[in-house]
């Protein structure tokens, strides 16, 4: 009975699929193209949608759009691209079968201070009318910075650095020791961090496939639960085309010589370069597009070459005008040498001898399904499931060491706008881990959460926002905990130009498995596990105003404070008479962090010239050393300047850190001059060009980064990388 | 509003600039003018590749521990600074410290015989920093501050090696 059961289901699937699309091209069709209204050019990357369903389209490289199987009934267009004023056309009917075609003019608008972002409430919301500071980087930021990992352009956003691939948002996170990520990463909404150690993989996120990035700053947990303890950042990727394009980037670029010649080790010059194909296609209501790359970095320091290949795909299949199914997936085949740290600080640039030829291979993979249902204007259910694979092995040691983990993610959500100015944001959420390690043994855990969140627009000005989740978690031996994550937010638009926020909310993170279960020794250091080991937490507290001074100036300001207990890290539990050394992974540290930030943004000559800058201000304590939080800057300024003529522009971005002020005092075992730091001064300078050639659009860019030879390091005894220059071509067929 | 608009975009403009200096950030020839002691060690007889020491460290002791625990406890107190000397086998090295003002009782060369410094159970003492040339007698170092005292140079012998005072 449930194998004729499983075999209906099966066939009902197979039957709508294929039966829907005959159903759906009775329909009728919008096109047209999206044009500048001043200049009249056409504008590509426009987001083109019919309010209240799934359908929808983006505009390609001429600003042409095709909207497909729309139903017969009054719909209403909408238009949104970032820089320009947004477009409603109300009343829309197409007959079945019959085509109406636009040509839509968007207006200009002299400074963006309110893009659409998704992540801070699961739901599209101006950034005007969210309680917490959150950062936008669009698609044309990224590519102007020529960068081969998205973790490079991260870099230049106010209130977020790294300690090298880790990243502190308002000096969140520290250096965790390679086990734990204290930001949360997610493309889509899923998050990506490993089952092992709960890492960030930056390089395989797509970078060419990346239609914005958003940074949420201060603990999110409530939406999202574990790991959102200092923030959160959501890679959104592209729309899918409507019709069939073809695209091809080369980047390639080398190192300059280090300025001492004292750590100029290599003969010859260093290289690096990446290619990557791409194609979209149309067919009936199935959308597919798909990336594969490969990238060689001979690297500027000894032993730091890497090589992968990675890929990406994403289709999307439009069941009704209300209903979708999206797959999605992406995957990096990685071989890396491995440089921990510095030989010395007279060989900067080498690895200690013995490290040499060690190198660590990985595969890791993500997929996700989504399935879509819209019932209203702003009423809809997502339904996802996730996998993220990561393994890894290495040449390590006498024996080497391996790890494979997987995690199954699902999550149920549903918005419904009710009546009486409320809406409502809810969901289930479960995942399941595994773990197969050398170092961290065969492990299984799992998470069950449930949360819900009400925004209230009690007078226009005024939204409240209140939410609250519940999650459960095991992680094999460790006993079940539960974590309830509240929240609550104001927004206050006092003046269309002045609006106030602030919010209040928890963060937690359950430790990693590497955390409490790694069991490894080497060089007399032996790393034990601890079952005892409970989640980390944090509550943050946040205020602040965006103002639009003239219809050119906007000033976005926060003052934030952040309590973090029971943070992990390692401890070292006792020292044997042979001197051997025995460590472990606990709930130490009590830690406040607190501060402000400030960003200007300025739009100048008809939007001609862009500078911006922005001051964060970081006072991080350890409360129980009562000494200042290990890894942290306390100034931080981010600036930059874009100028713009027809189809070229220039960029310079410049980022400050003060020196950090404190560091893990035990580096000094291993590492030659570990507290050799230095304030970080980066400026990067790009510039490009547009052209078409025979009616193929091509884009041309060079880069020249850390063009003044700066050298700094962002974690002990890892000098940062020198000047390179960096030229890329990307052409769209 | 043009004027007020080239006033505000010249003065962003000078404002890059003006934040970042102009140096090339850290230095490997610069020499440090904090508070410190600067020397040189002499290997006095052949240091081959197949001694048991695999390298030598100049290491600074506030206090002289009472044992190899205390030893171990006071690395991980930040009370014992080391540098290593590189490359192993050379017969001259000029060696540099950053240390904080005060009195060091014990400056000395640790012979390493295994792979890693901070097992107490591979060191040797192959020499120390003494005035009076007896090389059971170390000599105090005291840095007062922005202090740096040059000429703290030692012998040392891989060969003929000493007892840890601890």
């Amino acid at each position: 009975m449930r194998r004729y059961t499983f075999t209906y289901v099966c066939a009902a699937i197979i039957i709508q699929i294929f039966l829907l699309p005959a159903y759906v091209v009775a329909q009728g069709t919008i096109s047209g193209t999206v044009i500048d209204g001043e200049t009249r050019q056409p504008l590509p990357g426009a987001n083109v949608y019919l309010q209240g369903t799934v359908i929808g389209s983006v505009t390609d490289t001429d600003g042409f759009f095709r909207i497909i199987n729309v139903p017969d009934e009054r719909m209403t267009l909408v238009v949104t691209m970032i820089g320009y004023g947004k477009f409603t056309q109300t009343d829309i009917r197409v007959p079945a079968g019959e085509t109406r075609t636009f040509t839509i003019q968007l207006q200009p608008t002299v400074i963006e201070t309110a893009p659409v972002v998704i992540t801070a409430t699961k739901t599209e919301r101006s950034l005007r009318d969210i309680p917490t500071s959150v950062s936008v980087m669009q698609a044309m930021e990224i590519e102007r910075r020529n960068i081969f990992s998205i973790d490079e352009a991260l870099r230049t956003i106010p209130g977020v650095h790294f300690n090298l691939s880790q990243i502190n948002i308002r000096g969140s996170s520290g250096y965790s020791h390679g086990a734990g990520s204290r930001v949360l990463l997610l493309v889509d909404g899923t998050p990506i961090l490993s089952g092992d150690s709960g890492e960030i993989t930056w390089e395989l996120i797509p970078v060419d496939q990346i239609e914005r990035v958003e940074v949420v700053k201060g603990a999110g947990s409530t939406l999202y639960g574990s790991s959102a303890l200092g923030g959160v950042v959501n890679i959104i990727t592209k729309e899918l085309p409507d019709r069939s394009a073809t695209a091809v980037r080369l980047q390639g670029g080398f190192y300059d010589k280090p300025y001492y010649s004292q750590w100029r080790w290599s003969e010859r010059s260093r290289f690096k370069h990446s290619l990557h194909l791409s194609h979209g296609i149309r067919i009936g209501a199935l959308q597919v597009a798909g990336s594969l790359g490969t990238l060689y970095d001979d690297s500027y320091r000894m032993n730091d070459s890497r090589r992968r290949i990675m890929g990406y795909l994403k289709s999307k299949y439009t069941l009704s005008p209300y209903q979708s199914l999206t797959l999605s997936g992406f995957f990096i085949d990685q071989t890396r040498h491995n440089f921990l740290y510095w030989k010395s600080f007279d060989n900067a640039l080498e690895p200690f001898e013995e490290q040499v030829g060690e190198e660590v291979e990985s595969l890791r993979i993500q997929s996700n399904i989504q399935y879509r249902h819209v019932f209203g204007s702003e009423s809809f259910l997502t339904a996802r499931i996730s996998w993220y694979h990561s393994d890894w092995r290495d040449n390590i040691g006498v024996t080497g060491n391996a790890s494979r983990s997987n995690v199954y993610g699902s999550e149920v959500q549903f918005n419904h706008a009710m009546s009486g100015s409320h809406f409502l944001v809810s969901g289930i959420d479960v995942s399941y881990q595994t773990v197969d390690s050398d170092i961290f043994g065969v492990r299984n855990g799992y998470v069950i959460a449930a949360y819900i969140q009400d925004e209230w627009s009690v007078v226009p000005p005024l939204r409240l926002t209140g939410g609250i989740r519940f999650d459960v978690t095991r992680l094999d031996t460790i006993d079940t905990f539960t974590n309830i994550s509240p929240r609550a937010g104001v927004v206050y638009s006092v003046l269309p130009g002045l609006s106030l926020r602030a919010s209040v909310g928890a963060g937690f993170r359950a430790p990693a498995a590497a955390e409490a279960f790694a069991t490894t020794a080497a060089s007399g250091l032996i790393v034990q596990p601890n079952p005892d080991l409970g989640a980390e937490r944090s509550w943050s507290y946040e205020g602040g105003a965006n103002i639009n001074v003239t219809d050119w100036m906007n000033i976005d300001a926060a003052v934030f404070h952040n309590e973090f207990s029971d943070m992990i890290e390692p401890v070292i539990t006792s020292i044997e008479p042979t001197g051997e050394i025995k460590a472990q992974f606990k709930n130490v540290v009590k830690a406040r962090v607190r501060g402000f930030e400030a960003g200007l943004t300025v739009s100048l000559f008809d939007r001609t010239l862009l500078p911006r800058v922005a001051y964060t201000f970081i006072d991080g304590r350890d409360m129980n050393l009562d000494e200042p939080l290990k890894y942290r800057h306390k100034h931080m300024v981010v600036t930059g300047l874009l100028a713009r003529y027809k189809t070229a522009w220039i960029e310079i971005d410049y980022r400050y850190h003060s020196k950090v002020e404190n560091i893990d005092d035990e580096l000094a075992f291993i590492i030659d001059k570990p507290d050799n730091q230095v304030p970080v001064h980066v400026v990067d300078i790009s510039t490009g060009i547009g052209i078409n050639i025979g009616g193929i659009p091509l884009n041309f860019s060079l880069s020249a980064k850390n063009v003044l030879q700066y050298h700094y390091v962002e974690f002990v005894a890892n000098i940062q990388p020198i000047r390179q220059y960096v030229a890329s071509l990307q052409v769209v067929l | 509003m043009r004027t007020i608009q080239s006033i505000t975009f010249f003065a962003l403009i000078l404002l890059i600039p003006s934040l970042f200096s102009c140096d090339h950030g850290l230095d490997p020839e610069a020499e440090s003018s904090l508070p410190g002691i600067d020397g040189t060690v002499t290997v006095v007889d052949d240091w081959t590749s197949d001694s048991a020491i695999r390298g030598i460290y100049v290491v600074v002791f506030k206090s002289i521990p009472q044992d190899s625990a205390d030893a171990v406890n006071q690395f991980f107190s930040g009370a014992i600074k080391f540098v290593e000397l590189t490359p192993p086998h050379e017969s001259v090295y000029s060696y540099s410290f950053d240390l904080d003002p005060g009195t060091y009782q014990l400056v000395a060369c640790i012979g390493v015989r295994g792979d890693l410094f901070f097992n107490v159970a591979n060191w040797v003492l192959t020499g120390i920093y003494t005035v009076t040339n007896n090389p059971f007698d170390p000599s105090p170092v005291t840095i007062s501050e922005s202090e740096r005292i040059t000429n703290i140079d030692m012998m040392a012998s891989v060969r003929y090696t000493l007892p840890l005072p601890f």
